[in-house]
């Protein structure tokens, strides 16, 4: 029963970083594709986690530290990216049927 | 010395010790007194020294009001977390994807630098924001799909529910 709920789990969490792929390949600029690639990884890892923890649990506290550590460094890495790509002003996608800006 | 005197430094250095001190013993597994020991030999040579120039783990209050403030900040965080990450799916298993990205600038009221640092972390994993640059009092923020241009609607809806919380947990 309780490999069961940790597979779920870990199923969870794969559906969501197959999410996070998918809406790299999908959206149309750089900084929605941070966007996609920075909440999707973190829950579906968080999740991912989780499972193992449930599967091991002797493994529960470095699970949990790594789980803090995607938790700080994830949306670091991705401001740092987006914030560079703003300054050497990436072109950003504005909708459809509109034209593309530097902002 | 840390610039701002002698108790600043202890609250400071105290707080990071703690914080090494639990990752240590996380990495380890054990909370064995020799573990310990050596725990906080180590953790105290890398915490005492760092503290010796300004550090944001001044910030840290350790107090009812401040653990009550970062439970409720938690608590919003993780339902804002999925809400984002069902907003990303809607966006990317939609047959067109129809959003209108933009750049807002929205304010910011905490000081702090880890209130901030926080602030910007979480706000990049909350729904349709990504963090772009925080100075001084200004945030600017991409939205995925910018509907008003007005600094006081886009506050409340991108930060307005940490702001408080975050006050109450760092100084």
């Amino acid at each position: 029963m309780t490999e069961l709920a940790g597979s779920l789990f870990i199923l969870l969490g794969s559906v969501f970083l197959f999410s996070a792929g998918l809406g790299l390949l999908r959206m149309p600029d750089a900084f929605t594709r941070i966007q996609a690639g920075t909440k999707a990884t973190t829950l579906g890892a968080t999740l991912i986690m989780v499972g193992l923890a449930i599967h091991h649990p002797g493994w529960t506290f470095k699970l949990l530290l790594i789980v803090y550590f995607v938790f700080v460094g994830n949306p670091v890495s991705s401001h740092a990216l987006a914030r560079s790509g703003h300054k050497t002003g990436t072109p950003m996608w504005r909708g459809r049927g509109r034209p593309e800006t530097r902002d | 010395m840390h610039p701002d005197g002698r108790g600043t430094y202890w609250r400071g250095a105290i707080g990071l010790w703690a914080v090494l001190l639990v990752i240590w013993a996380a990495v380890n597994g054990s909370l064995a007194p020799v573990v310990m020991v050596a725990g906080l030999a180590v953790t105290g040579a890398i915490a005492l020294p760092l503290c010796r120039t300004a550090t944001p783990w001044t910030d840290l209050r350790l107090g009812p009001r401040a653990i009550l403030g970062f439970l409720r900040y938690t608590a919003i965080f993780l339902r804002e977390m999925v809400r984002a990450n069902l907003g990303v799916m809607r966006v990317v298993y939609a047959p067109r994807i129809d959003i209108r990205p933009g750049i807002v600038p929205t304010r910011v009221e905490l000081t702090a630098p880890m209130a901030r640092f926080v602030l910007a972390n979480t706000v990049s994993l909350t729904p349709g924001s990504l963090v772009l640059e925080l100075k001084d009092e200004s945030l600017s923020v991409h939205l995925l799909d910018r509907t008003t241009t007005d600094v006081d609607i886009n506050t409340a809806a991108v930060s307005g529910a940490f702001q408080p919380a975050l006050a109450r947990t760092f100084g």
